[in-house]
């Protein structure tokens, strides 16, 4: 024996009766939800705004994009760090929200350009404002060199919007080809599980307040893509052992998928660290967008896995195992039932 | 109950073993693949070093979306007294500028209203305002008219507009010439036909902002709302076809549009975005080499120079297709692709461990290698292909950031079908052609050849009683 034995991690060897304990795992993201129910409520109360729940950034809300033109003096070694770092503790300290700094135009027409979220009711008093706290800072930038403007929405809306009916789509897609290759249950188990993933990342994002923008619809989307190659492992395995199982009467489906889900326990734990190894050091190391992108994903990966191994082999025993049951009771002559115990005992192969 | 194992155990002899040979040269094959395709990532080469041709290093040339890389931004404003609806109209021309953008390539465009009279476009990947306008052309007025050149426009000598132009592209006729066809919607459909009905055999002039631009002949009555037009000028010209395209489409918006303003912009995530990026991936993808290798040692091993194999062919990959854009989202498809690259290769060496673990008699590595492969295809083709037609999904109906994201995961789900199931496969044949043995190489670990014959005889004893 190895002094450093991998092995023990491999769960595997071991046969967790999950199943009995259904309610637990459907308590679990319900309590989610709740807390992510009182959080948005406290956020919209807080903020006296319904809209304020989430933190909606300025792809959905829109805002003021100013373009600060510094001229040549920008092209100076580290100018363009010092200008952009000010203006933007400039901007923050007078309370608004700071989505993008990008500098704009070259030689003497370059210029930072800031983009922030902008709520107040009289936008030309809150830009003229502006305009004197820069020219304060600033005193050899004249005022007509600051241009503020109010830019809609970009198409955020439009995107979420149309996100949302490709995320439909894509579900109703997955169903129809699980049900072809599986069966129709692990479908409905496999969307079910889908449903849960997208609801907890909305659930995590509203909790922590993470700013929402146009890439959060393509963490939701990386997620469901990921999470479904998931759920399919286990079903994969899920189908190969009640292949094997008697075409009529009541089997042990419980037994069925336990086994299924403790024997691809280690391969999706290994998996999903694999996965968040780079999304977690993006989080942690990568530029601020990339941070705000980072962090959905690892919640999404968090609840892809759990809905992978746990709440879809779930709901599908539960399901299957109620229409097997209705099918036994309409008639079908019922077999003799093997003691469910037993039956597991025969069929353990490890520990 | 009819679980056999002996089935599996069956194949023992059927599988052709690799030689030492073979294995060698599969090591220096994709040895010096891995090892090209390194320096080639990396080096750039220019005309007088090698000789014929300037070499740019691969990675380079994906073209990078606007948040990665900066662009040009330009503000147009209404040029127009006429301000009825002129909100709407400016967001259905903001729509139109959008569809534009996208159809020429810049799917990671963005057009935002400014105001009610103002249009923002920002556009990746362009370096000089120039350039913007060769795309977009210039928002201009499009009229059909009875006049030619240089004569002086009457009342009844306009006949359509551009607004009343739904869309314009090139196409290619029976004789396969480009050609340039015009769509008009049902308004304009109705007006097209009466001016082809009165000038039947004569010239119908194309005006773009008071400029004669050409004057086709009608042919025929065309009353469908549309038409084509076919020019020796373009026949077999594409570029030239397209670009009448791209001058009639910026007439078709629904508001003239005047230029105020326009600069290059710097990306969005910041200059230092990809660097980082990248830098943090090369440290990712060397934890999961070494966290493979500790669990599975030699399989890891071949995991490990499977992986290599898999990101030099995707970034190859990537940059040779000429539809990628890489943006943020993009970024988050490779992630994942990297992540299910490595998880197909976790499915199948699990899968192996399990073979070996429950495999009775003498189960030889070889076996339980085999079907592991054998029996992990079902879970990784379904597992993928879910994914893939996920892809296909967002790709037909997705907004760009949601379509550069499907194509890099579509892209890197097909390598890394390709990279398991054939190189990593490779791989471990040749690990096992120097060494079948020793288990403890592969990190395998048979419960009965460890606790004893007893157990194992006693299993196989129940099974097949139930059988």
């Amino acid at each position: 024996m190895n002094k450093f034995s991998i092995r023990k991690l491999d769960l595997s060897s071991y046969n967790v009766h999950f199943l009995s304990k259904y309610r637990i795992w459907f308590a679990v993201p319900i309590v989610v939800i709740l807390i992510a129910v009182i959080m948005f409520s406290i956020f919209s109360v807080v903020n006296k705004d319904v809209q304020e729940g989430m933190n909606l950034g300025i792809d959905f809300t829109g805002g003021t994009v100013m373009t600060v033109t510094v001229g040549n003096a920008l092209d100076e070694d580290g100018a363009y760090d010092s200008y952009s770092k000010n203006l933007r503790e400039i901007v923050e300290k007078a309370g608004y929200n700071v989505s993008y700094i990008q500098r704009s135009g070259s030689g003497s027409e370059s210029g930072v350009m800031i983009k922030y979220q902008n709520k107040d009711a009289d936008l030309e008093a809150s830009n003229q404002a502006m305009k004197d706290k820069i020219t304060e800072v600033y005193k050899d930038i004249p005022a007509d060199d600051i241009s503020l403007e109010s830019i809609s929405a970009s198409s955020a809306k439009d995107l979420l919007q149309k996100a949302l009916i490709s995320l439909v789509v894509i579900f109703a897609v997955m169903l129809i080809y699980i049900a072809i290759r599986f069966e129709f249950w692990s479908g409905i188990a496999a969307l079910i599980g889908l449903i849960h993933d997208v609801l907890m990342m909305i659930a995590f994002t509203i909790i922590f307040h993470i700013e929402v923008n146009t890439t959060y619809v393509a963490a939701v989307i990386t997620i469901v893509a990921y999470s479904i190659n998931n759920t399919i492992i286990v079903f994969d395995r899920i189908r190969e052992t009640t292949k094997l199982a008697p075409k009529v009467g009541k089997i042990n489906l419980d037994a069925y998928v336990e086994e299924a889900v403790n024997d691809t326990f280690t391969r999706s734990a290994v998996s999903t660290i694999t996965t968040m190894i780079p999304v977690f050091l993006l989080g942690c190391f990568g530029v601020l967008s990339l941070k705000q992108f980072a962090w959905p994903i690892m919640f999404g990966l968090i609840a892809g896995t759990y809905s992978s191994l746990i709440l879809a082999p779930t709901v599908y025993y539960l399901i299957r195992n109620a229409v097997m049951n209705a099918k036994l009771k309409k008639g079908q002559q019922p077999q003799k039932q093997s003691d469910a115990s037993d039956v597991l005992s025969q069929r353990k192969r490890k520990a | 109950m009819s679980r056999t194992f002996s089935k599996e155990n069956s194949s023992n002899s059927t599988k052709p073993k690799m030689t030492k040979g073979k294995a060698i040269v599969v090591f220096v094959i994709l040895g010096i693949l891995i090892t090209m395709g390194t320096v080639f990532a990396f080096v750039s080469l220019d005309k007088g070093q090698l000789g014929v041709y300037d070499y740019k290093a691969y990675p380079k040339t994906i073209s990078l979306g606007l948040d990665m890389k900066g662009g040009v931004y330009a503000v147009f404003e209404a040029n127009t007294t006429d301000t009825t609806n002129l909100s709407s109209r400016m967001d259905g021309t903001k729509d139109q500028l959008s569809t534009m953008l996208y159809d020429k390539g810049y799917t990671e465009a963005t057009v935002n209203k400014v105001g009610d009279n103002r249009i923002r476009v920002e556009v990746p990947d362009v370096s000089d305002p120039e350039t913007l306008f060769n795309l977009i052309g210039t928002p201009s007025s499009l009229e059909f008219r009875t006049e030619g050149k240089g004569e002086t426009f009457t009342d009844d000598g306009l006949w359509v507009t551009g607004k009343d132009l739904d869309t314009a592209y090139v196409s290619v006729n029976e004789d396969n010439d480009y050609v340039v066809a015009l769509q008009f919607d049902k308004e304009g459909a109705d007006k097209f036909a009466k001016a082809t009905t009165e000038l039947n055999g004569k010239a119908l002039n194309i005006w773009i902002n008071g400029e004669w631009v050409m004057g086709p002949t009608v042919n025929s009555v065309i009353s469908d709302g549309r038409a084509i037009i076919t020019s020796s000028e373009w026949a077999s010209d594409y570029t030239a076809a397209s670009n009448i395209v791209t001058q009639l489409l910026a007439g078709a918006f629904d508001v003239e549009l005047k230029l105020v303003e326009s600069r290059e912009i710097s990306a969005t995530l910041g200059e230092n975005a990809l660097s980082s990026s990248l830098i943090i991936g090369g440290i990712a993808i060397g934890l999961i080499i070494l966290l493979l290798i500790v669990l599975y040692r030699l399989l890891g091993v071949s995991s490990g120079i499977a992986l290599l194999y898999y990101i030099i062919t995707y970034v190859f990959v990537l940059s040779v297709f000429p539809w990628v854009q890489l943006t943020l989202a993009g970024i988050a498809g490779v992630l994942i692709s990297i992540g299910m690259a490595v998880d197909a290769n976790v499915i199948i060496f699990s899968r192996i461990k399990d073979e070996y673990r429950i495999g009775t008699g003498e189960i030889s590595i070889q076996t339980a290698v085999t079907s592991g492969f054998k029996k992990s295809i079902s879970a990784i083709m379904d597992g993928n292909i879910t994914t893939l037609l996920g892809c296909l999904v967002m790709y037909l109906l997705g907004t760009s950031a949601i379509k550069s994201f499907a194509l890099t995961l579509a892209i890197g789900i097909v390598i890394s079908i390709f990279t398991a199931l054939v190189v990593t496969r490779l791989l471990v044949s040749s690990f096992l052609a120097f060494n079948r043995e020793n288990p403890k190489l592969y990190n395998l670990y048979n419960k009965n050849k460890e606790e004893g014959a007893d157990n194992a005889a006693k299993t196989v004893e129940e099974v097949t009683e139930n059988e």
